[in-house]
């Protein structure tokens, strides 16, 4: 280098490093005065939310529109050392321009949690027992049908609003990891599954007697692993494993496995295929970005579900007749209520971006589903905006797109916008 | 061959311990810097000892303007092989966060929505951009983590704006997986009391600055209770972390197991 291109060099550095001095900010010029610690919230939620949907079938303004106010309370009490209770539930009514008004409630949970010596727990009640590491579909979560019906894609607010099955739990925590036995009696059985307005719906998680049991030894700090069973009268044990391990500071893998002795779904013109051990799984990764945005990938296989063939036979039978649409529509909505897939491969991806904008006010999110034996989608927007403490907004929009009975081209609701006030005090 | 080599290993450092000895006496007793002592002066004066909970509340800034504040209270107890603490995150305002959890185990993070009762496992760079990872400026034993390099004095203006004579130390982690690869670190001449911090990725980058500052009695020694810390990336963005209710309390590890997180309760 030169003396004079040296020079030039030396007095661009020394300016961008008295930049860099002054764009620094004075932390002496940064003063908080300590403030009173607000009382904590009692648990209340107050959700009003105003929706417009654009179904397939010719509608109305005012079928499209509805109006859902939702109280939710969920509350810890702690009457003595080492006992706990715990409620968790919700009222809401509905009310539609044309003028059909519902109301509803639902006990998520209810239940009694004592610690009889250190490290030792019992639950009895009805609990919210769930597992699975997967973000979009838990085959490993055998409780997963307690979850309230919902138009929503968004796994997050469907888990939210889950029912929990009554139980006895034994749990184990310690250094080495925890372990859990529990069983949930038989309350409810041969109950229609249908979800009454306002009673207990025992049947989501009671209508067969269950035992059920899951290890989660600790295996340091890239590895996690978790396993477990279930026995269900009449049915075949499952059993079912977790992994997660960490590839990098940003990269995430994730794997979830259940395997169980299932028949499989076939064509329509051809009886279920035998009962014989099927996998079903999740595996995916996540990665978060500089942003500080989260991309999550994940392929859902379930092998009892139907394969590209069979689909295919089932959407053209559809097609063709009246017979066709209905057994199609019964087969969906029974997969639909346990949710189990309806084919057997699919993919789910996630954009999470909390605080985009660094101000602690606003969180973006993204949720697209894609079957690619018919190359239906359903993408769900959502954005919120925290604008007090105690008070957020939220918009969601959401849309299918796909050919005639295809898995999202075929769902009554095309699109749907919502826009939620939530208050929590 | 040497005559080194031909010495067994602990007769060499027998003769090695004479001589500096010897060129010691004879040079007079001026004692050389120890920089890892000084960080050990002030892992001792930032974190009580043992297990212990604090709370902490946080005020961001944008531009200057506080525009959020929240409040968490942290478990901490310290790792078996390291200096980072584990810790359990409780989220205690504002109203939306009330009950949630961050639950740091080294590299193996999980967050807990009560919500949900969904405990979902995060990276850790997921965790470094949150606002529960400037909870770890505060518990962390530096001194067990890292190689300390004294990099010289100087005069810098403290959180309070005074001009103090600083110890600079270059600290480098001793093993992958710290959450700040390596750290600038400005310790008071007088005390070693930390005084200011610049934390960097492996690739030497800014993430964040921290000016340690308001210093009172608090179990048994003088503590900052409050901390600046300026984004690395976007100066813009300040945090202000005010600490209190600090107290000394057993964290079983049993706490800090990512099945005991539906368990939590403000006091388990």
């Amino acid at each position: 280098m030169t003396p004079p291109a040296a020079f030039a060099a030396c007095v661009l550095l020394a300016c961008a490093a008295a930049a860099a001095q002054a764009q620094e900010p004075d932390p002496a010029a940064f003063r908080v005065e300590a403030s009173p610690e607000a009382p904590p919230p009692w648990g209340l939620g107050w959700q009003t939310t105003l929706e417009l949907r654009d179904s397939r079938q010719p509608q109305t303004w005012a079928d499209a529109a509805a109006l859902e106010q939702v109280l939710d309370l969920r509350h810890e009490w702690q009457p003595a050392r080492g006992l706990r209770l715990a409620l968790s539930a919700r009222a809401e009514t509905r009310v539609m321009p044309a003028g059909r008004t519902g109301t509803g409630g639902a006990l998520r949970e209810a239940y009694a949690s004592a610690e009889p010596a250190a490290g030792w727990f019992v639950d009895a009640g009805r609990v919210n027992l769930r597992q699975g590491v997967a973000q979009g579909w838990n085959p490993s979560d055998w409780l997963r049908a307690g979850g309230l019906g919902a138009a929503w894609q968004n796994p997050a607010a469907a888990r939210e609003n889950r029912l929990g099955a009554v139980m006895l739990r034994l749990q184990r925590s310690a250094a080495w990891g925890s372990a859990e036995l529990a069983w949930l009696p038989d309350l409810a059985a041969g109950a229609d599954t249908g979800l009454a307005d306002w009673g207990l719906n025992l049947e989501r998680g009671n209508d067969r007697q269950a035992l059920f049991v899951r290890v989660a030894p600790a295996l340091g700090e890239t590895l996690t692993l978790d396993l477990g069973a279930l026995a269900r009268a009449g049915e075949h044990p499952a059993w079912s494993a977790n992994l997660t391990a960490l590839l990098s500071p940003r990269w995430l893998a994730l794997l979830e496995l259940q395997w169980q002795t299932l028949a499989g779904l076939a064509a329509p013109d051809r009886s279920a295929r035998a009962a014989r051990p099927r996998p079903r799984l999740a595996a995916g990764a996540n990665v978060t970005l500089d942003s500080g945005a989260v991309l999550g990938l994940e392929w859902h296989h379930a092998a009892d579900a139907l394969d590209r063939g069979d689909w295919a036979a089932w959407r053209s039978a559809a097609s063709v007749s009246a017979e066709g649409r209905q057994a199609l529509g019964a087969l969906r909505a029974g997969r639909a209520a346990r949710l189990d897939p309806l084919v057997r491969d699919a993919f789910y991806l996630r954009l999470q971006w909390n605080d985009p904008w660094h101000d602690g006010r606003h969180d973006l999110a993204g949720h697209l589903r894609w079957n690619p034996a018919d190359d239906s989608r359903w993408l769900q927007l959502e954005a919120a905006w925290h604008a007090r403490p105690d008070w957020s907004l939220r918009l969601v929009l959401a849309g299918s797109r796909g050919r005639p009975y295809s898995e999202f081209g075929a769902r009554a609701v095309r699109g749907v916008a919502a826009l939620t006030s939530d208050w929590r005090f | 061959m040497s005559e080194n080599r031909l010495l067994p290993p602990t007769r060499r450092r027998l003769l090695a311990g004479l001589v500096s000895g010897a060129l010691a006496t004879l040079g007079g007793a001026r004692a050389e810097p120890d920089p890892a002592l000084w960080l050990h002066d002030s892992d001792r004066i930032r974190n009580p000892p043992g297990s212990f909970s604090v709370r902490l509340q946080l005020t961001e800034f944008r531009q200057r303007q506080p525009v959020a504040a929240s409040t968490l209270v942290v478990y901490a107890r310290p790792a078996d092989d390291g200096g980072e603490y584990r810790n359990l995150v409780r989220f205690v305002a504002p109203a939306r966060d009330h009950g949630k959890l961050m639950l740091r185990n080294g590299q193996d993070l999980w967050f807990y929505d009560p919500a949900s009762r969904a405990s979902v496992r995060l990276s850790p760079q997921q965790r470094l951009l949150g606002q529960a990872s400037n909870g770890d400026v505060m518990t962390t034993q530096l001194a067990r983590d890292y190689d300390a390099r004294w990099a010289g004095d100087e005069r810098i203006r403290d959180g309070d704006g005074r001009e103090v004579a600083a110890h600079r130390l270059a600290l480098a982690a001793r093993r992958a997986g710290i959450a700040y690869p390596g750290v600038d670190y400005w310790l008071a001449v007088d005390d070693h009391r930390p005084l200011m911090a610049r934390y960097r990725s492996a690739e030497g980058r800014l993430l964040k600055s921290a000016w340690f500052r308001r210093w009172q009695p608090v179990l048994g020694e003088v503590r900052p209770t409050e901390t600046v810390i300026v984004d690395g990336l976007d100066p813009g963005w300040v945090t202000v972390m005010q600490l209190s209710e600090h107290t000394l309390r057993e964290v079983p590890v049993a706490w800090l197991q990512r099945d005991f997180l539906p368990r939590w309760k403000d006091e388990p």
